[in-house]
């Protein structure tokens, strides 16, 4: 089989230079048009913005009416993309999601079987509170979003690209549900969770929503170029100090590895898998480029390790019963864990 | 080939231009080593002068043998030398790896964000991407600006009044426990005795070592000697010992407190490992009117040479004296004058060769519990069960119940266990299935074709009814036969005969 080769090796420094600028303006036209309709948030349209620049998937945690609904819709008015919402319930089956076989009249009067597609074949899907749906469910909605294709009988239908889900979770109701296990978090790139907007947010959502303009939300780029965009941030290249450091600080939240601290070996029952080194790589990828830079270095790793690893660092039974929160133990890990390389 | 935007020694450039920061780095990590080093050593003198103050004072209290000064002094050296030794190794270690971290160093002092350690790293693995030449780039103009700067060091804080304190308080122990703390009587300071004094005792000894002392040998004899302490007890002996300690007096009196402690100590012990060999006094300078000093400290020598010497060898366990009683040693008279020490370790070595040997002991009726500590629990022959049956011929179930040894073995049985709630019930006999209701499980319907066979027996003929109109067929059906038939028709004859009759007769009336 022919390999290609990387178009990168005609690429001059100039082009890449040209490229990453190309970036930082795309990315910043995103972020402010969906800041017309989602107000205040910054760090978390970001984040949102660099996980579908990494070709990932976000899981949102906040109590009802922050905005997680809207900022889905508005991403996907940005992009000019296919968006659709599946709410969860107990009784949703995987067919609800990923499609079924009808049966319909033919004009020859015959029936013949054809496939109804499911909520799940769209750019843009936000699974909210996917965590009351029943293991099944959940199971047929992370299946589509690892292998990036759904299969309902014999045909095997692929999701279209970009592909996002966008999935939401209430901390406060957790009777009736079913906690996504580790090994379905770990298919996440990154858990935000949304806090209450301050002050003036909430004058400018009152000045947005309740009165007579509407926000007018235009379509900034598209499809292709987030694909491109994508391409981008592949090629930025990492250096072995690093990477070390990265790794470094995935294996600080291992109990028992030679990093991790006294806490984490008490509190912490589970710690990241590689999957989480190679999510914080790629976000501090993207991280490097929206800073105007090149590379990725250390800090930007240590900006994106709080999304990418609280959800990964699985607290045992003595981190639950002191209510240690993973954030505290991320934020001690970063302090504690050498930059410099040995 | 892309032409780069940097020179071919790019790399040798960035390194020059980080000599400064590099200097600044390897001064600061040897530094830090150094001071790292300063601050045990202020610990270790603190530590090793408070052993020394503490050892002499428990040496003073118990009489034992303590601590010379030399040692101290030896030990600090000892210490100072190999920190100082260790910092000096560790410092080049760690001057070796800041050498290459001084990109890194000064990457974090000024924020830049790791540029200056990738554009280097890139370009000593020869990177040929477009973006990593692009950060190549990036980090060459960020080093021209920052060259300059200081990079990132680690800082020590030694501590210097804490360091100080540390090793001033140290030293003021070990004088404390050198010049304060009053010596033992077995505290052997060889070193403090002058020369001259050392030579006179020898001599001295010498004549004792040639007359012999009877005394030293046989330490039962101590007791004897204690109690000649009394007035007017045997000069023979007590003399010679005397005249040491007035020698001892004298010499107190002569050269001051400070030396005295130390030359009367010298002395003693000088005197208490010459007496064992037989140590006699100088007859020469003893005066007859200190008799009662002399046997004053006469009583305290004794004393000290009962706690100096040499511990007698325990007796063996086979020793009929001995035993394996402690008591019974004790009345033989020799444990009073052995050492705390020696007593001690012959009763534990006692004890230790009776675990060992295990005889009958005389004393101790245990019922044989000392015979199983000492050889270990032997199971109890007579109570130990048969042997189970390997026999794996069929059995009954009444015989499986009547053996008692049998394990389970011999094949399957006939009767079952009941089991449930009603078994436990005593006397209620609970069938296995309850009669005339179905067993659990799927019902099986089968179909059987059979046709219907003819039965010979006394039936009543049937009677072949032809076919035809319906009221013609009734009635012919009907209609009596045979006997029947005359009997209806004289009955129907008189019926009408009489109702003919009855009618003539009305009509007549009419």
């Amino acid at each position: 089989m022919k390999t290609k080769e990387p178009k990168t090796v005609e690429k001059s420094s100039a082009e890449a230079s040209e490229q990453a600028k190309h970036f930082c303006e795309v990315f910043q036209k995103l972020k402010t048009e969906i800041q017309k309709a989602f107000v205040g948030q910054d760090e978390i349209v970001e984040n949102v913005l660099s996980v579908l620049l990494s070709d990932g998937h976000v899981l949102l945690e906040g109590v009802p009416g922050l905005g997680k609904t809207l900022l889905a819709a508005t991403l996907s008015k940005t992009l000019n993309l296919d968006f659709s919402r599946i709410q969860f319930t107990p009784d949703l089956m995987p067919a609800d999601i990923v499609g079924t076989m009808v049966l319909q009249e033919t004009k020859g009067g015959g029936h013949e079987l054809k496939f109804q597609e499911g909520p799940v074949i769209a750019n843009f899907v936000l699974a909210d509170e996917i965590n009351r749906a029943t293991p099944k469910t959940q199971s047929a909605m992370l299946e589509a979003m690892q292998e990036r294709q759904v299969s309902v009988g014999k045909q095997t239908i692929k999701l279209p690209e970009p592909f996002i889900v966008i999935a939401t979770q209430n901390p406060v109701e957790q009777d009736g549900t079913y906690p996504l296990p580790e090994a379905q978090l770990d298919r996440f790139m990154v858990k935000l969770t949304v806090g209450y907007p301050g002050e003036d947010d909430y004058l400018g959502i009152l000045n947005r929503t309740t009165g007579v303009s509407v926000s007018d939300v235009k379509s900034v780029s598209t499809g292709e170029e987030i694909m491109k965009m994508r391409q981008i941030v592949r090629e930025v290249p990492v250096s072995e100090q690093v990477q070390r450091y990265a790794v470094r600080l995935i294996m600080a939240t291992q109990p028992g590895s030679k990093y991790a601290s006294e806490a984490i070996n008490k509190s912490v029952a589970l710690g990241s898998s590689p999957r989480g080194l190679q999510s914080l790589i790629l976000m501090g990828k993207v991280r490097a480029l929206i800073g105007g830079r090149y590379a990725v270095s250390c800090q930007d790793l240590a900006d994106v390790a709080v999304p990418v690893l609280r959800h990964r660092v699985m607290l045992g039974f003595e981190g639950l019963s002191s209510r240690v929160s993973p954030d505290e133990l991320i934020k001690e890990i970063l302090e504690s864990v050498e930059k410099l390389s040995d | 080939m892309m032409t780069r935007e940097y020179p071919d020694d790019a790399l040798l450039q960035m390194e020059s231009m980080l000599d400064h920061g590099r200097k600044r780095v390897v001064w600061a990590s040897v530094v830090a080593s150094i001071r790292r080093g300063l601050g045990l050593m202020g610990a270790g003198v603190l530590v090793i002068g408070a052993l020394f103050f503490f050892l002499r004072l428990f040496s003073s209290w118990f009489g034992t043998a303590g601590v010379c000064v030399s040692t101290g002094l030896l030990l600090i050296g000892v210490w100072v030398v190999g920190v100082l030794g260790w910092s000096f190794l560790r410092g080049r270690r760690e001057a070796k790896a800041a050498d290459g971290q001084v990109a890194e160093r000064l990457d974090l002092s000024q924020e830049t964000h790791n540029r200056i350690a990738t554009a280097i790293e890139f370009l000593k693995s020869e990177d040929d991407s477009a973006f990593g030449r692009a950060a190549i780039v990036d980090g060459w103009e960020t080093l021209e600006k920052v060259k300059e700067e200081e990079p990132e060091v680690e800082r020590i804080d030694v501590g210097w009044v804490g360091v100080l304190s540390k090793g001033l308080g140290g030293v003021l122990l070990l004088l404390l426990g050198l010049f304060f703390v009053p010596k033992s009587e077995g505290d052997l300071l060889i070193g403090d005795v002058e020369v001259g004094e050392l030579k006179e005792m020898i001599s001295d000894d010498s004549k004792g070592l040639n007359k012999g002392d009877p005394d030293q040998e046989k330490p039962e004899d101590d007791d004897g000697d204690l109690e000649e302490e009394e007035p007017g007890g045997k000069p023979s002996k007590s003399g010679k010992e005397g005249v040491l300690s007035e020698e001892r007096e004298s010499d107190q009196e002569s050269k001051g407190k400070m030396s005295k402690s130390t030359e009367t100590d010298a002395k003693q012990s000088q005197s208490a490992s010459k007496s064992n060999s037989g140590a006699s006094g100088g007859g020469a300078k003893s005066k007859p009117g200190d008799e009662e000093p002399k046997k004053s400290k006469l009583k305290k020598k004794k004393d000290w040479r009962k706690y100096t010497k040499k511990p007698k060898k325990p007796k063996k366990p086979e020793d009929p004296k001995e035993g394996g009683s402690i008591s019974a040693r004790g009345a033989s008279g020799s444990s009073s004058s052995q050492t705390p020490q020696n007593e001690w370790t012959s009763k534990v070595k006692a004890k230790a060769d009776d675990e060992k040997e295990s005889p009958q002991d005389e004393e101790l009726d245990d019922g044989g519990e000392q015979e199983k500590m000492r050889v270990g629990a032997q199971p109890a022959l007579k109570n130990r069960s048969s042997k189970i049956s390997r026999d794996l011929s069929l059995m009954t179930g009444t015989d499986k119940l009547m053996n008692k040894q049998n394990r389970g073995r011999g094949g399957p049985g006939g009767g079952k266990k009941t089991r449930g709630t009603a078994t436990m019930i005593m006397g209620v006999p609970v069938p296995g299935f309850v009669k005339g209701k179905l067993l659990p499980g799927p019902t099986k319907t089968t179909q059987e074709e059979s046709k219907p066979k003819v039965k010979k027996g006394d039936f009543v003929e049937s009677l072949e009814l032809p076919t035809g109109r319906p009221e013609e067929d009734a009635q012919k059906r009907y209609l009596p036969t045979g006997s029947l038939a005359a009997q209806a028709k004289r009955y129907l004859i008189e019926y009408h005969s009489q109702n003919e009759n009855q009618r003539t007769e009305d009509r007549g009336e009419e």
